[in-house]
């Protein structure tokens, strides 16, 4: 092919000037920064949380089992919630390591799997640890009221959880999935063109 | 070879292969970025079973496969100022940006395998990068040499 030469010729023409490998080092520190202070974000949000629900258990003196295992269930929730999000679950995926381009669309798509059904599992988690220790925490307090004010304040309670369960999580998980669906069905068609050249 | 050594031998020649990737100067500035830092990371770990230009090559060729998702990912903005500053508008010429055009209509794969022809990268090791036999990326780079000649030919008229 005689026109090689000429496209390769083309291809060569393109000259940029290389940035300062300073520029790299210090996106490098910056991306570290980045990590190191995320993760103190992290440790910081949790450890209010927990100071938080210590004072009501120490200012409140909970009598009943109900209550302590609704505070414990509702921290248990919040703190799964704050670690899945702010993408620590990265960490779970960071070992893995592709020796070709076949392969790291496999990996890509592996993941991206697990991610999937991880987001859903996580969310069902928060949502059902979250209600069941919000309606446990309440027990003790509605058994001090009259039977008509805790009903009232359990029918909200529970209309609330109802809410959240069949408006707001489905709209959350439906949200979340369709973005990796989108990238799933990308990386499974890049991978196809590799898969449909072979013979 | 030390890190700076790569740096300066590399940088254009894998700023080429993503911007025959994404055919956008600043996005191919960004993945060159991502791929040299990925280096600079892994270069420790590097074991020389096949050479540096192979795993360079093999990194930035993946870099650019998961760029769809790399929306969120260190968006402009948080580029330190000074390297805004160095983003200056490249100048191509038309036969080199009509070259990107052509490209950038192929299938993702077949934009990597021309890219790394192109670029100068032997058959056998084009083949080790992607994950395909030597014998079909032969005929990928005939097919694909072939569809773009024919666009060249058809401009030129």
């Amino acid at each position: 092919m005689s026109n090689n030469i000429n496209l390769k010729e083309i291809w060569n023409t393109q000259e940029v000037t290389i940035p300062n490998i300073q520029n790299l080092y210090n996106n490098v520190n910056q991306l570290k920064k980045h990590t190191l202070l995320k993760l103190i974000g992290i440790t910081i949000l949790g450890f209010i949380t927990s100071i938080f629900i210590g004072l009501i258990w120490h200012f409140y003196q909970p009598k009943l089992i109900t209550t302590k295992i609704g505070i414990l269930l509702s921290i248990t929730a919040i703190i799964i919630y704050i670690i899945a999000y702010n993408g620590m679950l990265s960490f779970l995926f960071k070992k893995n390591r592709a020796t070709n381009n076949k392969d790291y669309l496999q990996l890509l798509i592996k993941l991206k799997e697990k991610q999937l059904f991880l987001q859903t599992r996580i969310l069902n988690t928060y949502f059902i640890l979250f209600s069941l220790g919000i309606s446990l925490y309440l027990f003790e307090f509605t058994l001090k009221m009259s039977t008509l004010l805790g009903a009232i304040i359990y029918t909200i309670t529970f209309a609330w959880i109802l809410i959240n369960w069949l408006y707001f999580k489905p709209l959350v998980i439906k949200k979340q999935n369709n973005k990796i669906d989108l990238l799933l069905l990308k990386f499974r068609e890049i991978s196809d063109q590799i898969n449909n050249s072979k013979h | 070879m030390s890190f700076e050594d790569i740096y300066k031998t590399y940088w254009q020649k894998v700023f080429r292969l993503c911007m025959g990737y994404v055919n956008n100067t600043d996005l191919a500035k960004d993945l060159t970025q991502e791929t040299f830092i990925k280096v600079f990371q892994q270069l420790s770990k590097f074991e020389n079973k096949s050479s540096i230009g192979t795993w360079i090559f093999r990194i930035a060729s993946n870099t650019c496969l998961r760029q769809i998702q790399k929306e969120n990912r260190m968006p402009k903005s948080e580029l330190p100022l000074e390297m805004k500053e160095e983003i200056i508008e490249t100048s191509i010429e038309k036969e080199l940006q009509f070259l990107y055009k052509c490209i950038s209509d192929l299938q993702e794969i077949d934009r990597i395998i021309i890219s790394l022809n192109l670029e100068g990268i032997t058959q056998k090791e084009i083949a080790k990068i992607i994950g395909l036999s030597e014998g079909n990326i032969r005929v990928k780079i005939h097919r694909i040499k072939g569809k773009l000649i024919k666009k060249f030919k058809k401009n030129e008229q």
